[in-house]
């Protein structure tokens, strides 16, 4: 028994001794190595930036993409942002859908348009290009890319690409909320005094335009050398096409005389100063005589599909996919194309596109004639190629958007709620029998923007020049409306500022319909308590034998109180911090 | 295989077993004794026939006359009185008429096991102590209360029967897990990290104090429940800091012990028990059907200014079913569930060996199906169904006089299928898709459905392949005491080392079919099909969905002697856990603990404890914390001035104080540490042109906390212990007083300029009190035995601080309140016309009409905002009891288990069944009955339901996400929780078997339920998980 008791003894003292080296050895690292940290990311020895370049495909993947995007959701499509203006209206059954919120004004401080009226989304935005540009710094990164005036090290350029998206962060604010806190390069931390009050409009302005200012020569230009893996990036072109938009937005009314709130620095400027304008213009002329690479395209609708055309200067990207041909297509084809046709355009906005050779409907100079009965007869090329009406072409048949027609039937669906569908953005899928996949970037800035900015600012400041003529009827030409007998276009001779200004205003409606320019267009230009005001109207199509008719209805009634003019600061930004003012009337 | 072959040979193994039972009961006859003439003799024995020591005999006039000895005999000398009652804390009462019996007679007294076991000893965490030093708040429940439920796991049992454990049952069956434990990617698939322990609880919600317990099983942490209960000795809840201070960073939590049966008897005793039953769904929602949804989506649409979609003959032809394709009407409730669905269980146990080596084994089949239908033309099943066995095996061996041995070794195996569509996406879409929205078959025979609805929910059923799920356990344990008494009188060693694993795995075979919309031809056209959904031919793909490994090692010194009357226990402990689960880096918490117990005469108790805890996923630096409790008691009963009072047993006052911890499981995964991930599919940027894949790599979110560490509290529990008339009254009482703080919460004032999600910091502090008692009585008139046993608990909380953001008003501060109180506006009735609506403040922002709810402004500002919202919940504390009242006679026993619950709410958040007409895919989606009592113009005055809109206007539901007091529904509930009647065989009966004991029983759970929330079961608060599940069982129990 006694031996046995020592057996016992020693192999405990075994036992323990294997315990206690088991709990000392590690069979595993003592922190997560997959979790790598910023040191790997921008390491002091990747020459290449192979990591830290994913870090900037992130910042990247920060710009918004357009298409359908507020309320998009796993289950649904979304709506454009323009379906909240007079142009269209969200065909979705959802009471509650972000775009009739938009237009109704259902929403106040604490109860916002989460889709659309974001805010910590930005400042995340902000936040990672910071990161990015002050931690790109160590990586020992080699190369050069050309720039606009030689070679450029590939390291400036891709810390002014962040710059840039990080300047297109706080505009997106900017162009919502007026002056926003201006937040610095430095990534702020768990402990750091956050309650940071708002900058000026003016200064925010003033910081954007620096900063795209001191970019522009850092980045690459068009053509880019290697298109094919680069073709996506931010260029000089870009960020002086942002810097147009900036400057434009900044000497409209809202901000520039018409101040909502006269003597607050934070809504606008609180004065009006045409050099504003003056500054706008000159911004635009000088992209259009700097870079003359770009132009506009002769096909309208190539321009939304084919990559790496003349006219693109910045997009955010996209797949090539059917996303927007089924999103909005028409509904009553079968799969795989069955639209939900999701987007229905006003009748209102039918309206506006001029004959085909540029003269409104009733002009009785036209050489044609508005047919009530075959309404979309002779009228300017780009409605066709923007909106899908009863009797269009598409997908090899002609659609039916009467009453209980195929792609109008009388059943509890979505579908088309004014007889209009979206065709803008699509594949030229007319004579096809099915969707294709085709590019769907969100182009973000092309040409014929930038001449609708020049003509605008120039208008404004000059009056109706020859050069705001000559971009209008540029415009005019590749859109394919008939130059007429006194080559005008349709444009009359001779019009006063304020004739200019409507006519310019009525082009950049029409031929930047739903690229996100209608719905801030109508804030700067503080005309969206008129364009609110009207009803919004569709059609609804009988038919009763072969004959069609064509009653006008209405399919909503919109709001507009002044407050909507900017969007409220979340109210628990407001509440939590102490140096944070409200817009007015939130 | 080996399930075909157990399924099939059920019914044989049935069949033989009563068919023994039969021969043995007609040949079974009384034995003569032939003992000493003059004398009576005889044996006490329990239901294996192995004898029961230490039962006293005691005559009519309640006279003491002998007690069995060591192997059950007496003598008696002589016919003593008329009869005779055989006495014993843990057997019923059992009388004997001598009338009859002949002096030489030898009887073998059967006696019964009392359903409410008395112990004097309870298993406490890694130890077991005596009851009387026991200073903690525990709550106990042995083998008969957890066997008289037949589930699948032995939760099911607990409900109503542990003081101060709130359950809420949210689905009535186990959610099979066939996820992947990686997300599939482009190009290959990327671990998910941190995740949890996997559970084999998907049932129920369980609420110690406030706490989620901490189960332990046989001293090892794990979350093992869906074993047999014939093969668990008890289960246990204890509350208070000292009881689970040796948890160390989760004693906060309070635990939930699990004891399994153990090699703990000499000889041999087997258990055979076999039982079936149907299970069948309690309250399923009840949609409306075609012709009401059609009649009432049309007043839905006009009320939005819409034009109506449907005409009055189709209402006609929605009822009367004349065009089942075009016009159909399908309650699919009714066309997808089953009414019943079997569910069996057979489970054998054998103990026995001898006094240096005793062994338990247990052996356990169970097999439970769904309610889903399938179809003759599959080979395979589409139900859901699990088949579970169970093998065990433990060994106790007294390998020298000092050393004891104990090994044991448990295997699982938990084989499930379901519908390749999946469980839950079809009771989804059941609950969401209108009676009217497709045929379910064309005139052609093919699966209708459409562009909104391109999944046939038949189809998805039974034509949707399968996915079988599995998991596998393995779990060996070694555990040694060594009596060290040879250096030191009253020392020892002990160590336990366990190993386990579990794999989870998921084989997916599923499909999908197109679904096809019919459209009748016109003038002579033929009619048309067009195809909508998916063809997807079955995969096969292998799932790993949880690979876990636990080891668990713990090494104590005790040292425990008697100075007279004082009594000295002493432990110093240490262990040491390792969970390695999927792709995780191990978590590893270990302990270092001391515990010392000091009592007086068995009259002044006094306890502490100390644990130095560690976690290692905590920040170094930051990885040790302290915990420590103490604990008092005085059993005044035992005092000399109280010596008289024979009929007061104990009366035991008691109070323990702790400061505990909660850490681990709610600290994230090395979330001080700011780490990136890169991907190939999040924050991705294609690269130009070409669009090629261009890998994103990003902060992972919240931001990292740094200081990070496990919540705290300030636990103190006091109780009382009373015992009276001889043990047959018993009452307990507690109350608690538990301050948490150092709560992991996001901070209230949080900016978002800072770009980044916030993460959880220790800032919340909480206070949850309460008062839990029980009472039981256990007596027997002559051969009537009865008991009843109830217990009540009240839980109260308080939040006493969280970093709110500035509220305005009073009402609107979380601050105060009960914890996790819903905030929400006040619904007052309805506007019932456009004056009272100019008339009163309005929500901004929405187009109210009629019948609307009216809404309190509570501010008076003429406007409902956020500041009008307050509390809607009832602020009364939460409230639970439960009854178990029984009794047995003449080899009838019956059980009633009563339970419910007030002072609880239930939040109605589900639109579908708030005002039904979702929009989904392009239509409009199901509505349920209720929606009936809706307000219009005319029932203004009856009205329950606001008026009706279609396409979700949220005025109603949740305006603004906000929550309404309107849907704010009492969720008081009374269930008739459980019954089981047995009938045990007369003992001569079975005698010649073995001489086996059996009982004949029946057994049935929910059979009534009384709430007054009775849309669906007042546990379930999502109405489209499974319903909770009625089972009426038989079965038998053999014992010898």
């Amino acid at each position: 028994m006694k031996s046995m008791n020592g057996k016992i003894y020693k192999l405990f003292l075994g036992l323990v001794v294997i315990v206690m080296s088991y709990s000392c050895s590690d069979d595993f690292e003592s922190l997560p190595v997959e979790d790598f940290t910023s040191e790997f990311v921008f390491s002091t020895t990747d020459s290449l930036g192979i990591q830290a370049k994913k870090y900037l495909n992130s910042v990247y993947s920060q710009i918004e993409y357009g298409h359908n995007r507020i309320d998009q959701s796993f289950f649904n499509s979304g709506d454009y942002l323009d379906a909240a203006t007079d142009d269209a209206i969200s065909s979705s059954l959802d009471q509650d859908n972000a775009v009739l919120r938009l237009a109704t004004g259902r929403y106040t401080a604490s109860s916002r348009v989460k889709d659309e009226m974001k805010w910590g989304y930005y400042y995340k935005g902000i936040r990672s290009s910071s990161t990015f540009i002050t931690s790109i710094d160590r990586v020992p990164l080699r190369g050069t890319v050309m720039g606009a005036t030689g070679p450029i090290p590939l390291k400036s350029a891709w810390k002014a690409e962040a710059r840039f998206i990080r300047a297109l962060h706080y505009f997106e604010l900017v162009k919502r909320y007026g002056g926003v806190p201006l937040v610095g390069d430095e990534p702020r931390q768990l402990g750091d005094d956050l309650e940071l009050p708002r900058n000026t409009f003016e200064e925010s302005i003033n910081y954007i335009v620096g900063e795209l200012d001191s970019v522009q020569d850092s980045l690459r230009v068009r053509p880019i050398a290697n298109p094919a893996s680069d073709g996506h990036v931010v260029t000089k072109g870009a960020a002086l096409a942002l810097k147009t938009r900036v400057l434009l937005y900044a000497a409209s009314p809202l901000f520039n005389g018409g101040n909502i709130n006269s003597e607050n620095e934070l809504t606008g400027y609180t004065n009006y100063d045409p050099l504003r304008w003056k500054a706008a213009s000159d911004a635009a002329r000088k992209f259009m005589d700097e870079l003359t690479y770009y132009s506009l395209i002769p096909d309208f609708s190539d321009v939304f599909i084919t990559e790496g055309n003349s006219e693109v200067i910045f997009f955010r990207q996209g797949s090539e996919n059917s996303s927007v041909e089924l999103h909005n297509g028409p509904v009553g084809f079968t799969a795989p194309n069955d639209g939900v046709g999701r987007t229905s355009p006003t009748q209102n906005f039918v309206e506006t596109f001029p004959l085909l050779d540029g003269k409104e409907i009733g002009d009785t100079t036209s050489v044609y004639r508005f047919d009530p009965l075959n309404p979309y007869d002779n009228r300017d090329p780009r409605l066709d190629l923007t909106v899908l009406h009863n009797n269009s072409l598409w997908l090899n048949k002609q659609l039916e958007t009467f009453q209980g027609g195929l792609n109008n039937p009388k059943a509890a669906i979505q579908k088309t709620k004014t007889s209009y569908y979206l065709r803008k953005f699509m594949g030229d899928f007319e004579r096809t029998d099915n969707y294709s996949n085709v590019s769907h970037d969100w182009i973000m800035f092309r040409y014929a923007e930038i001449l609708l900015n020049f003509a605008e600012a120039e208008n404004e400041y000059s009056g109706p020049t020859n050069e705001v003529y000559q971009v209008l009827q540029d415009l005019r030409t590749r859109a394919g409306i008939e130059p007429g007998d006194n080559s005008m276009y349709g444009l009359q001779g001779n019009m006063t500022q304020d004739q200019m200004r409507e006519a310019i205003h009525k082009e950049r409606r029409l031929e930047m319909a739903f690229e996100e320019q209608r719905y801030w267009d109508i804030r700067r230009w503080k005309i969206a308590d008129e364009v609110y005001s009207q009803v919004f109207q569709g059609l609804v199509i009988s038919q009763s034998g072969p004959v069609l008719n064509y009653n006008i209805v209405d399919v909503l009634n919109p709001t507009f109180e002044e407050r909507r003019y900017l969007y409220p600061i979340p109210y628990e930004e407001v509440i939590n911090n102490d140096n944070m003012v409200q817009n007015p009337g939130w | 295989m080996l399930k075909f072959y157990i399924k099939r040979s059920n019914l044989v193994f049935l069949v033989s077993v009563l068919t023994a039972l039969i021969g043995v009961v007609t040949g079974a006859q009384a034995q003569k004794g032939t003992g000493v003439s003059g004398n009576i003799n005889g044996v006490t024995l329990n239901s294996y026939g192995n004898p029961v020591p230490n039962v006293l005999l005691v005559n009519s006039a309640k006279d003491s006359l002998t007690t069995s000895d060591v192997n059950g005999h007496f003598n008696l000398d002589s016919n003593p009185s008329r009869y005779i009652y055989f006495e014993h804390p843990a057997y019923y009462v059992k009388r004997i008429a001598f009338e009859g019996i002949n002096p030489g007679d030898s009887l073998r007294i059967k006696l019964t096991e009392r359903f409410l076991k008395q112990t004097e000893n309870l298993d406490v965490l890694y130890d077991t102590v005596d009851k009387e030093e026991f200073l903690g708040s525990a709550s106990t429940v042995y083998t008969n209360e957890l066997t008289s439920t037949l589930a699948p796991s032995f939760i099911y049992s607990l409900p109503g029967r542990l003081t101060g454990l709130y359950t809420e049952q949210y689905r009535g069956i186990r959610n099979p897990s066939s996820s992947s434990n990686s997300n599939p990617d482009l190009i290959g698939s990327i671990p998910v990290l941190g995740n949890s322990s996997p559970s084999d609880n998907s049932e129920f919600y369980l609420n110690l104090r406030g706490q989620g317990p901490v189960t332990v099983i046989d001293g090892v942490q794990r979350d093992i429940s869906s074993i047999d209960p014939e093969n668990i000795e008890s289960i246990s809840v204890q509350k208070d800091a000292l009881s689970s201070i040796l948890l160390g960073m989760k004693s906060s939590r309070g635990v939930l012990l699990v004891t399994t049966k153990k090699p703990d008897v000499e000889g041999f005793e087997v258990s055979l028990t076999g039982q079936a039953g149907v299970q069948t769904p309690l309250n399923l929602p009840k949609p409306l059907p075609a012709y009401q949804y059609a009649y009432l989506l049309n007043e839905a649409l006009q009320n939005d200014g819409n034009a109506p979609v449907y005409s009055p003959e189709n209402f006609n032809t929605y009822r009367n079913g004349g065009d089942p394709y075009l016009y159909p009407d399908n309650n699919f409730y009714d066309k997808i569930l089953k009414e019943n669905a079997p569910i069996s269980s057979y489970n054998l146990n054998i103990k026995g060996g001898s006094e240096t080596a005793k062994y338990f084994v247990g052996l356990g089949y169970m097999n439970q199906e769904g309610h889903f239908k399938s179809s003759s033309e599959n080979s395979y099943n589409t139900n859901l169904a699990l088949d579970r066995y169970l093998i065990t095996t433990k060994l106790a061996i007294q390998v020298t006089d000092d050393l004891d041995l104990g090994l044991s070794l448990f295997a699982r195996i938990e084989d499930g299928t379901q519908p390749g569509a999946g469980v839950n996406n079809i009771l989804s879409a059941i609950y969401s898709t209108p009676n009217n929205a497709y045929p379910i078959h064309n005139p052609d025979g093919s699966f209708g459905g459409n562009v909104s609805f391109n999944n046939n929910i038949l189809s998805q059923t039974t034509n949707s392949g399968y996915i079988e799920d599995s998991k596998k356990d393995a779990v060996a344990s070694i555990d040694l005491d060594y009596n060290l008494g040879r250096f030191m009188e009253g020392l020892s060693f002990s160590a336990l080392t366990n190993i386990s694993t579990q794999n989870r795995s998921a084989t997916v075979r599923n499909k999908r079919s197109l679904v096809y919309e019919f459209k009748p031809g016109e003038d002579g056209e033929e009619s048309g099909y067009s195809p909508f959904g998916a063809l997807n031919s079955q995969v096969n793909n292998f799932v790993s969905v949880a690979s876990t490994r636990y080891w668990y090692g713990q090494i104590s010194l005790n040292y425990e002697k008697d100075f007279g009357l004082h009594s000295f226990k002493a432990k110093v402990l240490g262990d040491k856990y390792v969970v390695s689960l999927n792709y995780d880096l191990p978590q590893k918490p270990a302990d270092i603990a001391g515990d010392v117990k000091y009592n007086f005469a068995d009259k002044y108790f006094l306890e502490g404890a100390l644990n130095y805890s560690s976690y290692n996923r905590y920040r170094p630096g930051n990885q040790w914390g302290l915990f420590y409790a103490f604990g008092l008691g005085w059993d005044i009963a035992k005092e000399n001035f109280l010596s008289d009072a024979k009929w007061l047993n104990q009366l035991k006052l008691r109070g323990v104080y702790g400061k505990t911890g909660n850490g681990i499981d709610n600290s994230g995964y090395y979330t001080w540490r700011q780490s990136f991930q890169e991907s190939p599919v999040t924050n991705t940027y294609l690269q130009g042109y070409s669009d090629a894949l261009g890998n994103g790599t990003f902060e992972n979110s919240p931001l990292a906390n740094p200081n990070i560490s496990w919540e705290k509290a300030d636990k103190i529990n006091v109780g009382v212990d009373l015992s009276l008339f001889n043990d047959k009254l018993k009452l307990t009482g507690d109350y608690y007083y538990d301050k948490y703080y150092d709560l992991l919460q996001i901070r209230g004032r949080n900016i978002a300029l800072i770009g980044f999600d916030y993460p959880v910091e220790n800032i919340g502090r909480n206070l949850y009190t309460g008062v839990e008692t029980s009472i039981t009585y256990q007596d027997n008139i002559a051969d009537f035995n009865y008991f009843i046993t109830a217990n009540w608990s009240q839980q109260d909380s308080e939040v006493l601080f969280m970093d709110e953001q500035f509220k305005q008003e009073d009402y609107n501060k979380r601050t105060g309140q009960p914890v996790g109180t819903r905030f929400g506006l006040v619904a007052d009735g309805f506007f019932n016309s456009i004056e009272e609506i100019q008339q009163n403040a309005t929500l901004e922002g929405f187009d109210v009409q009629p019948g609307d709810i009216r809404y309190k402004d509570l501010n008076n500002d003429g406007v409902i905002n956020q500041f009008d919202q307050s509390g809607i919940a009832n602020t009364k504390p939460l409230s639970f009891y439960g009854v178990n009242a029984g009794f047995n006679f003449k080899g009838f026993d019956l059980s009633v288990m009563l339970q419910g619950v007030y002072n609880r709410d239930i939040y109605v958040s589900d639109n579908i069944l708030q005002s039904g007409f979702q929009s989904i895919g392009q239509t409009y989606g199901q509505a349920y009955q209720p929606i009936i009592n809706r307000w219009t113009p005319e029932t203004a005055e009856t009205a329950t339901y606001p008026r009706l809109t279609a396409g979700g206007n949220t005025y109603n539901s949740n305006p603004n996400f906000w929550s309404t007091s309107f849907w704010v529904k009492s969720g008081d509930y009374f269930r008739i929780r459980n019954v089981s009647l047995g009938y045990t065989l007369p003992a001569n009966f079975t005698r010649g078997f073995f001489d086996s004991s059996v009982r004949l029983f029946a057994n049935g759970s929910n059979l009534f339920t009384s709430s007054s929330y009775d849309l669906v079961d007042p546990e379930i608060s999502n109405f489209s998980s499974y319903p909770i599940l009625r089972t009426i069982s038989g079965g038998f129990n053999i014992k010898f």
